[in-house]
């Protein structure tokens, strides 16, 4: 009754052959993640480089072999995509993927379609770390990549992957930090401004 | 909550919408699914605008009425037809004005809420600011009709609550369309307005702070009150002060400091950066409180469309205040002011209807095309001019003590002003060709009204007896037609009207004047190309103008010594008198920068090579001239102009595109596209085709450009000369070579009847530099040896004292020296190198050390190779990637 359906591995390999189905069938798996991806960074040109992403898959399908799994071989190639959407964009000559943080390229983050304050927060300090850290905590949180998986989208060894999700955990800590002080005292304000308001009101309601 | 958690509850939804589109086509395009179009509701998504506040703006298309239409995701959940949102909607479809962005429907389908709009062929306001400096008559053009739309939703009892420079479309018509009218939530519900707008993706600035400010947003709206029409008054006039200034008015990071800022004011320097006839106006729509903001925004609107189309004509400037006086009882004291008024009333006569239609008369009787643009301009400038003159007089005639003191400096400054207007309209009514070709110029380089502001001594008759008095108003009379006859360009004339001057000046014992009359003689001599001459007196002038402290004299005299002086190839006492004008000119008005100088100095530095150093110079120049909406539009133009072409130079191609950009849409405004310095910016544009690989629009536009020169003018000119020779090369990029040398060919004859001093030398070393190129490309080495040297030959002085305008010959001839194996190739290399050295350019020395490098190798001199090569990898590391590799190869192959 059940027929297991078939591997990424496979269906990657009879796209590479020329098989739609399977490429529809490949992207339709994939396509809210890989697209979210890139949606909460460059809205603009998410679909684009969403396809450039799974084009690429096909292309260097070859390379398939030497990685863990097609999630981990996926996600680096979208990487690289992203790196190379930014540097032609020019916003960034000899980008260095690992100091460049968004907010340094200036591009407008998912903030907007964030719903509660937790939301923003996090987003706004994500956008200020270094770009890697920010891809390497997505990937690794939201994208649930495990460690190894991490290590073969950054081509680095597990180790140095590993100390690097520590070292963006602890940036993103700390931009956080920043972000709330700001907010707080933007809250406090609000909070006193809130208790004006009766007080305004009866003012102005007396004769 | 541990970062694990936060960042788990931190992930963003995407806009589902554009999910959807985006799936479609990608599965459509890479797996040939075809899903048909992505729809929401009745409506079929096409592209993409654009992400706004809560998610993606389409154009799509609706079936139902056969119409594209924008379609915008709203933040809200769906609430159901007869929620505030629906009700809100249909108030907002009733609202219909050219400049509001027609709303069709708001609806709820799919899940979604979105409303259905006008789609419009356009931009933001936002970007439209960004995009590229714009004149104030532009930007209150925009404003002002944003501002009528939203006038007109007040009208109807509507606020917009969220007015920003996102929210205003500009379209391809140049019409402004507020939209997002009223989908604003409101301060008084559930999010805070801290929260309320997305303008991190619009405001790099602001992104350090926290979460984002309401930098739009009126005092109590962030105080948490409902937003009314006044809100909307404030964030209009935030626009406003923004896009007039490209600074917002109000910093603070939290709300206490932005309203602490708000109740302040903006700050002096930047309310300063304000044109000066709008100030008060913005400012007053800025007030933290409400009702001390314009009553409403029509007025508001009403006084700046007054500013941007002076309605006024001669002949009822003045009577029009007359009108004021009259009318205002108790304002007026007595018939003082009935006699102020008076006075002011000598404009109506200078500017008089009649002389307006004698001028017209003759502007159209010249049947040029560029005379109807002109015959606008100058009635534009002419009645803005009048108006401000009669306001400055009236202003003048009332600070004086009595009526029978004798006229103060200002007023004696003011007299000056307006005898320099009647005698250059009086040129005006039996206008030429070419004067009407000069008009725009001619009437943009007025000295302004606001000079009399700060009078210098030149103005000050105090110590004159009676008799000396009588004499000074015959010679202000002929001074004044001296200046119109240098307005309209006729150099020669002024001078020798001038010259006679000059001996009476000197017996009237008034030094300022006689050091104004030194300098401006000084001016005509620079300008008739008698440069010893000209330095010599205008020395004199600004010697005496400083003695005797006429300020304004001597900064002009410096800023004239420091043109002549770049012109006579003495860039270092050039720069002398730069400085030394610009420390005049901020003693007498404490500006740091004078934009006139900025475009002597940059144009002046262009000229000495320097083109780094110009370009930073006109930089600073433009941003000062862009600052200041009441000064010389031309002016302005010339220095973008001038920029664009040092940035061709530099090939810096981008910056280069957007400064001749600027200037054609200066151009546009000014002079028209008809005129012949319209012609020149069109040569610069072909250069930027060309650049871009586009050879045969190039050489079409050029082509285009040498027509509107040669239609307007005869004689030839160094401007036919260099359009000429572009059209060559532009020629010789298609590879039609033998009409390349044909044209070149032209221009040498042309250039045998400029005189030496014009430059001549230089211009024909370039035009068989070019020879020599095209005879290199079609494979003629010998015959471009022989340009070569023909053209070191014309230039040998300048290759004497290695000039850095040789360097580029130098080099190749040098290069073909090498390919010929000629053994005179060393010592050109070497020529070369000293060159640039002495000039500063890494560039070309590290170009011309590699050259040297490989040439050296190839004849087995490995140590003097690897010297050369090693001196060039530093110099090109930053210039020049592609010569820098290539010589780290050659470098390689060199070490065993």
């Amino acid at each position: 009754m059940h027929r297991p359906s078939p591997t990424d591995d496979a269906l990657l390999r009879a796209w590479g052959e020329g098989d739609k189905h399977a490429a529809a069938q490949l992207i339709d798996r994939y396509f809210d993640e890989v697209h979210g991806f890139f949606a909460s960074k460059v809205p603009d040109e998410a679909e684009d480089l969403t396809q450039q992403t799974f084009l690429g898959c096909v292309e260097r399908r070859d390379q398939l072999a030497a990685i863990h799994t097609f999630r981990a071989f996926l996600f680096a190639v979208a990487r690289h995509r992203l790196i190379d959407h930014f540097r032609r964009k020019g916003s960034a000559p000899r980008l260095d993927a690992t100091v460049t943080s968004l907010a340094d390229l200036g591009t407008s983050p998912s903030r907007a379609v964030a719903r509660d304050r937790e939301q923003r927060v996090v987003l706004e300090g994500l956008r200020r770390i270094p770009l890697d850290s920010q891809l390497i905590l997505e990937l690794y949180y939201w994208q649930s990549l495990t460690g190894r998986e991490l290590a073969e989208v950054l081509d680095v060894p597990e180790g140095t992957a590993r100390s690097r999700l520590r070292i963006a955990k602890r940036q993103l800590t700390e931009e956080i930090e920043r972000v709330n002080e700001a907010a707080d005292s933007l809250h406090d304000t609000l909070t006193k401004l809130a208790d004006w308001r009766p007080a305004t009101k009866a003012a102005t309601e007396a004769p | 909550m541990s970062l694990e958690e936060q960042l788990s509850r931190g992930r963003p939804q995407p806009d589902p919408i554009a999910a959807r589109v985006a799936r479609a086509n990608v599965l459509r395009r890479l797996a040939g699914v075809e899903s048909g179009p992505a729809t929401l509701g009745r409506f079929v998504l096409l592209e993409r605008l654009g992400a706004g506040a809560y998610g993606s703006v389409y154009a799509a298309y609706d079936p139902k009425l056969d119409r594209r239409v924008a379609v915008k995701r709203l933040h809200r959940e769906p609430e159901g037809p007869r929620s505030p949102l629906m009700r809100e909607a249909k108030a907002l479809a009733r609202l219909s004005h050219p400049n509001v962005v027609n709303v069709y429907e708001v609806d709820e389908t799919d899940g979604y809420a979105y409303v259905v709009m006008e789609l419009i062929a356009g931009t933001t306001l936002a970007k439209w600011l960004a995009a590229r400096s714009r004149s104030t008559a532009q930007i209150l053009e925009v404003l002002c009709g944003a501002g009528r739309g939203l006038a007109q939703a007040h009208a109807q009892g509507m606020s917009h609550r969220d007015f920003k420079p996102g929210n205003v479309m500009v379209g391809d018509d140049g019409r402004a369309r507020v939209t997002d009218f009223g989908l604003a939530d409101r301060g008084d519900e559930e999010r805070s307005p801290t929260e309320s707008t997305s303008e991190a993706s619009e405001a790099p600035s602001e992104r350090t702070v926290g979460l984002g400010t309401p930098a739009y947003m009126a005092p109590e709206q962030l105080r948490g009150r409902a937003a009314d029409a006044r809100s909307d008054q404030f964030a209009f006039c935030v626009t406003l002060f923004e896009a007039l200034t490209g600074r917002r008015p109000f910093g603070g990071e939290t709300a206490t400091e932005r309203l602490a800022a708000i109740d302040q004011g903006p700050a002096p320097a930047d309310a300063e950066a304000l044109p000066r006839r709008l100030r008060e106006v913005v400012l007053r729509g800025l007030d933290p409180e409400p009702t001390r903001r314009h009553p409403d925004l029509t007025s508001l609107i009403d006084v700046l469309e007054r500013q941007l189309r002076p309605r006024s004509r001669g002949g009822w400037i003045v009577a029009s205040m007359l009108a004021v006086a009259a009318g205002a009882v108790g304002w007026a004291q007595g018939r003082d002011h009935d006699e102020c008024l008076a006075r002011a009333q000598a404009i109506d006569t200078t500017w008089s209807a009649a002389r307006q239609a004698s001028i017209d008369a003759a502007f159209s009787k010249t049947g040029r095309p560029y005379a109807e643009h002109a015959q606008a301009f100058v009635h534009e400038t002419i009645d803005r001019y009048a108006r401000e003159w009669s306001e400055a007089s009236v202003g003048a005639c009332r600070a004086r003590t009595s009526s029978t003191a004798p006229p103060t400096p200002r007023e004696v400054c003011l007299e000056r002003r307006r005898a320099e207007l009647d005698a250059l309209l009086g040129e005006f009514e039996s206008a030429d060709e070419a004067l009407v070709r000069r008009s725009t110029s001619a009437v943009s380089a007025l000295t302004p009204v606001s000079h009399c502001d700060r009078p210098d001594a030149l103005a000050d008759r105090s110590t004159l007896d009676a008799d000396a008095q009588a004499r000074v108003a015959e010679l202000e009379k002929e001074l004044a037609e001296v200046s119109a006859h240098r307005l309209a360009g006729r150099y020669g004339t002024a001078r020798t009207r001038l010259e006679p001057l000059i001996v009476r000046l000197r017996a009237l014992g008034h030094d300022p004047m006689l050091a104004d009359g030194l300098v401006r003689l000084g001016r005509l001599q620079r300008l008739h190309g008698e440069w010893d001459a000209a330095e010599s007196t205008l020395q004199d002038g600004l010697q005496l103008a400083v003695a005797s402290r006429a300020d304004a004299v001597a900064a002009v005299g410096a800023a004239n010594l420091a043109d002549t002086r770049f012109r006579r190839r003495d860039p270092e006492a050039a720069e002398e008198a730069a400085a030394l004008a610009l420390a005049l000119h901020r003693r007498r008005t404490g500006e740091s920068t004078w934009p006139h100088l900025s475009n002597v100095l940059g144009s002046g530095l262009g000229i000495a090579v320097r083109y780094a150093d110009a370009v930073e110079v006109l930089a600073e120049g433009i941003a000062a001239a862009e600052a200041d909406a009441d000064g010389n539009r031309m002016a302005l133009m010339s220095m973008y102009a001038n920029h664009g072409a040092l940035l061709l130079r530099l090939g810096r191609m981008d910056d280069a595109a957007r400064s001749i950009a600027a200037a054609e849409d200066l151009a546009r405004d000014l002079i028209g596209d008809h005129h012949p310095q319209f012609a020149k910016l069109m040569q610069q544009r072909a250069q930027l085709l060309s650049h871009d690989g586009d050879h045969q629009g190039a050489l079409e536009l050029q082509q285009r450009a040498l027509e509107i020169w040669r239609g307007a003018v005869t004689d030839p000119s160094p401007t036919e000369d260099l359009m000429m020779s572009n059209l060559a090369d532009f020629l010789g990029r298609l590879g039609r070579y033998d009409e390349a040398l044909q044209t070149l060919d032209e221009i040498l004859k042309l250039e045998a009847q400029m005189s030496v001093e014009s430059g001549r030398n230089a211009w024909m070393g370039d035009t068989l530099t070019k020879m020599a190129s095209i005879e290199e490309l079609r494979g003629d080495p010998k015959a471009a040896l022989r340009h070569c040297l023909h053209a070191l030959e014309v230039r040998k002085d300048e290759v004497k004292a290695h000039a850095p305008g040789v360097g580029e010959l130098v080099q190749f001839t040098a290069k073909i020296m090498i390919d010929l194996g000629d053994d005179r190739a060393d010592a050109m290399l070497a020529r070369g190198l000293e060159i640039y050295r002495r000039v500063e350019e890494p560039r070309s020395e590290g170009r011309l050390l590699t050259l040297r490098g490989v040439h050296r190798a190839n004849r087995g001199d490995d140590a003097g190779a690897r010297a050369d090569l090693t001196r060039a990898l530093p110099l090109l590391a930053e210039t020049d990637p592609s010569t820098h590799a290539h010589a780290e190869k050659v470098l390689d192959e060199l070490i065993p």
